[in-house]
């Protein structure tokens, strides 16, 4: 079953063409992009981004991190690419990923706990919400229906 | 008979007969060429780099074309800086993916810089290639960094005093006083007013700031410090002065916001002769004259506090507990998630999470604890070798001894470890540099050392 | 022992036994060392007062010619057997009869300390050999030629100045390369870096290599420049004469000059100091005996000589 979800890569990683280089190849080897953009992510729009975290300590220097510089946002889809991505990112706190899994892409190109390199939905759901607040053209399809598959990449 | 007997036993020393010492006595060494070596001159410092390379950051390839053609990832053994040939290098600092150098010349230019220039953080080049604008943002060979002079401002006006590197900015001290900010501004690190949606890829703005502004008449800057994303002076007095980035208290100001304006910081440092000042991320260390620890910004890994209920983010400095009772501290280090600490003594103290040198483990203490002065080089043939500095980068830490050998451990992050390999050091390893290091940049992902030929 | 003076060559040959300390000459091969203090001893044995002549099992008068000489015959003792007699069998001791094993060898250029194990310490020098003693050496070079096999008694290949050379500058090019084989010394030690035992070892410090394979290097440094000399001390195992010849040229490749090592000397073998070596007028028996003696000595103060557990070392 087919999933789509959506990758932020942080300004950091954005600035290093390196990275983006081999981020960029590495999502092309396991997902469809179906929209791609570089955003400039305003304190309001990461503040409704990230608003489940807003009891979290770490919510006001995630937003103000976004704010940094533009952020490059991709549309994935794949067999359960929710997961696959988040496999592909590794754990969240970068100082513990360069020692659990040191291949993983925030390990290699992460800084620090905030600045790990790039942000992957949790859920369906979360996917979807985070999909329309920085794609707001990008109709989210019924999943599984080929028919709409095809008009979602025809749109992008 | 006895004549004889002598005649036949083993003779120990033989006049030249053999033919082949007969040769070489014959030889006529008149004719022989003369081998006379090119010397450089004692005083040069050599820079010796190695890490990631394919930011540009260690400017060892002259030639786009020719990197392409072949392996040029990482470079995991050090090598020599081309550009420290026929340049003398004072000083070097190292951010995330760029550095710059600090040189004194003929021709007038003090800075210089390679690696990532997408936030400008290396001025605004203009050099590259015209069909491919786009490599502008990465230098790949070290270019001049010109900084804006007021009129009657010489040479040696603009010469290097201190220079720090952040995520995406540069802080560069000059002898006259003057500082001067170049690259990302987006949370005042560059010392003036954030301008929402403001562009620094290219752009040619190098913010200038008279010591006045910031420290006032009296008083003196001696040396600028950068944290990923935020700026500290320190001043001759010992006083500390912020601005930049605060959501993890790092400029402590005493509280999170960003901040644009530079300020005086107190908390418990307020009344203290400030020495040291070591950041490398978001943890900031702190020594006094006497010898105590202060600390302040990111603790999510118990570097500062280890107390059941503490803060994971402390906003104003404060004199550690956990370094109390290790002695006189003369310099300090702070990584990403882990601290060091050199005593009068000479013995390096690990505590934090990470790498600390005790073993091939991973290993989260808040316990300052020392490694044994074998590690570095102290055994019988050399008893009087100490440690006599320290520093770390966000992923590894390294010390420099009294015979000038580099020591470096910690996470090989595209084998900015030195040692020739990508694998992990567990414990302090000399890294192979031909010459006497004397100062080191640690980079995110590349190390730097200015080092003394011993010819 | 030391109070009464023994004339027997029986009691000497008794007790000569231990560890040998002789100043090996240069331009000597250490064979020809060991053949002369060999014949040395035997000189000095059988110019001592002999053990007695086999008695015969029962008087056996010699037999008569039948001549004036019978007489004669008649008055020589008829009890002692005259195949033994020295006269007859030759000397009573020969280089054979004496037992020798180098510690380890010396190149022909080499001078100083030069063990042996003599007789019962032939064990001794064994445990010696195989406990890779750190050896120290005065090593000179001399700057400006270069030659074809880095020691003086071949073509000269390459001339230089060596002008811009200084002390600092040798020692601390001394200084980098004694860290770097302290480094190299590690990974010889056969153990794998990312462990635990890796770590433990780094601890110690200085360790010793696995085999005998790779020479190991743990100190070097310059003691005395002067002119186109200039003298190095250093601690190692392993090295051979041709190893320490080389490592002089590769130094002066990296002081921009070109050198041949001029003079070596083993100053010291673990605890036995060339102070204490036996030079060429003093191989004779006497002295080889108080050799022998001060020899035992050391081994008593260090007993750790010849029974080493640790990995670690110490100078």
């Amino acid at each position: 079953m087919t999933e789509i979800t959506l990758a932020l890569i942080k300004p950091h990683v954005l600035r290093n063409t390196y990275a983006m280089q081999q981020i960029l190849s590495l999502i092309s080897q396991h997902f469809t992009v179906l929209g791609q953009k570089e955003v400039h992510i305003t304190k309001e729009l990461s503040e409704r981004f990230y608003a489940e975290h807003q009891n979290k300590f770490f919510y006001h220097r995630l937003t103000s991190f976004m704010n940094s510089g533009p952020c490059y946002a991709l549309i994935l889809q794949s067999e359960a690419s929710i997961q696959k991505w988040r496999n592909l990112l590794g754990p969240t706190k970068v100082f513990r990923a360069v020692y659990s899994d040191p291949n993983c892409i925030r390990a290699l190109y992460g800084l620090s706990d905030t600045r790990n390199a790039c942000h992957g939905s949790d859920s369906e759901a979360s996917a979807r919400r985070e999909i329309s607040i920085l794609f707001p053209e990008f109709k989210v399809a019924l999943p599984d229906t080929l028919e709409s598959k095809k008009e979602t990449t025809t749109m992008t | 008979m006895l004549k004889n007997w002598r005649g036949i036993g083993p003779v120990l020393t033989r006049a030249y007969t053999a033919k082949a010492k007969r040769s070489v006595l014959a030889q006529d060494k008149s004719k022989i060429k003369e081998y006379t070596p090119k010397v450089t001159d004692s005083h040069v410092n050599r820079v010796y780099v190695w890490g990631f390379q394919e930011t540009g950051a260690l400017g060892l390839q002259t030639s786009v074309k020719k990197a392409q053609e072949r392996y040029t990832e990482m470079v995991h053994h050090p090598t020599r800086l081309q550009f420290s040939n026929n340049n003398e290098i004072t000083n070097v600092t190292a951010g995330y993916g760029f550095t710059a150098y600090a040189v004194r010349r003929d021709d007038g230019e003090t800075l210089f810089g390679s690696g990532l220039n997408t936030d400008s953080q290396l001025g605004f080049q203009v050099k590259g290639n015209p069909k491919d604008p786009a490599n502008l943002d990465v230098i790949i060979y070290p270019t001049a960094i010109k900084l804006p002079r007021v009129q009657g401002e010489t040479d040696e006006d603009m010469q290097v005093k201190s220079m720090s590197a952040g995520r995406a900015h540069l802080v560069v001290l000059t002898h006259n006083g003057t500082v001067f900010t170049l690259g990302n501004n987006s949370y005042g690190q560059c010392g003036r007013s954030i301008i929402e949606e403001e562009r620094y890829s290219k752009s040619a703005l190098i913010h200038r700031i008279p010591q006045e502004d910031i420290c006032g008449k009296e008083d003196e800057l001696v040396h600028v410090e950068c944290g990923q994303d935020h700026t500290m002076f320190l001043t001759k007095s010992g006083r500390i002065y912020t601005c930049g980035w605060g959501a993890d208290g790092q400029t402590g100001q005493g509280n999170y916001h960003t901040a644009g304006q530079i300020t005086l910081i107190a908390g418990d440092i307020a009344k203290e002769k400030i020495v040291r000042l070591s950041c490398s991320s978001d943890c900031v260390l702190a020594v006094n004259e006497a010898g105590d620890v202060f600390g302040w910004g990111n603790s999510e890994y118990g570097q500062l506090d280890d107390s059941e209920h503490a803060e994971t983010q402390i906003n104003l400095p404060r004199a550690l507990k956990l370094t109390k009772g290790i002695g006189k501290i003369k310099d300090v280090a702070a990584g990403g998630s882990f601290c060091m600490a050199l005593n009068d003594q000479g013995l390096v103290y690990t505590w934090g999470f990470g790498i600390l040198g005790f073993g091939p483990f991973v290993e989260q203490t808040s316990r300052p604890q020392h490694l044994l002065p074998p590690l570095f080089g102290r055994n019988d043939f050399s008893n009087a070798t100490t440690v006599v500095s320290i520093g770390c980068g966000v992923f590894h830490m390294g010390a420099v001894n009294s015979d000038g050998d580099l020591f470096m451990w910690g996470k090989n992050r595209f084998g900015h470890l030195g040692l020739g390999h990508k694998k992990d050091q567990f414990f302090p390893f000399k890294a192979a540099i031909n010459g006497k290091v004397s100062k080191v940049a640690y980079g995110v992902d590349h190390t730097i050392a200015l080092c003394k030929p011993y010819l | 022992m030391a109070l009464t003076k023994v004339y027997d060559a029986v009691t000497v040959f008794k007790h000569l036994n231990g560890i040998l300390n002789v100043y090996k000459p240069a331009g000597m091969k250490a064979k020809h060392v060991r053949n002369a203090i060999l014949s040395n001893i035997c000189k000095g044995l059988n110019e001592m007062k002999q053990r007695e002549l086999r008695k015969l099992p029962k008087d056996t008068p010699l037999l008569g010619t039948g001549t004036a000489a019978d007489s004669v015959l008649h008055n020589i003792a008829n009890n002692e057997d005259l195949s033994d007699n020295i006269l007859s069998v030759g000397p009573r001791y020969l280089p054979r009869d004496i037992r020798c094993a180098t510690v380890s060898s010396l190149g022909d250029h080499t001078s100083g300390v030069l063990l042996f194990g003599i007789n019962k310490g032939i064990g001794q020098s064994g445990c010696l050999r195989k406990n890779q003693l750190v050896r120290v050496y005065h090593i000179t070079g001399c700057m400006g030629t270069a030659t074809e096999n880095h020691l003086p008694d071949s073509h000269v290949t390459v001339r230089s100045n060596y002008r811009h050379v200084s002390a600092d500058r040798i020692s601390g090019l001394a200084a980098s390369m004694q860290a770097s084989h302290q480094r190299k010394m590690f990974e010889l030690c056969g153990v794998d870096l990312q462990t635990q035992e890796a770590y433990e070892l780094a601890c110690k410090g200085l360790i010793r290599p696995s085999d005998d394979s790779q020479p190991v290097i743990y100190g070097i440094k310059l003691i005395r420049l002067e002119g186109p000399y200039f003298t190095l001390e250093l601690h190692g195992i392993n090295e051979t004469q041709e190893y320490l010849a080389a490592l002089v040229h590769d130094m002066a490749l990296e002081l921009r000059t070109v050198a041949h090592c001029s003079q070596l000397r083993c100053v010291r073998h673990a605890h036995f100091d060339v102070r204490d070596s036996l030079l060429r007028h003093g191989w004779h028996l006497p002295g080889i005996m108080k050799n022998l003696r001060q020899q035992r000595d050391i081994l008593r103060e260090h007993p750790e000589l010849l029974r080493q557990e640790r990995v670690e070392l110490h100078a």
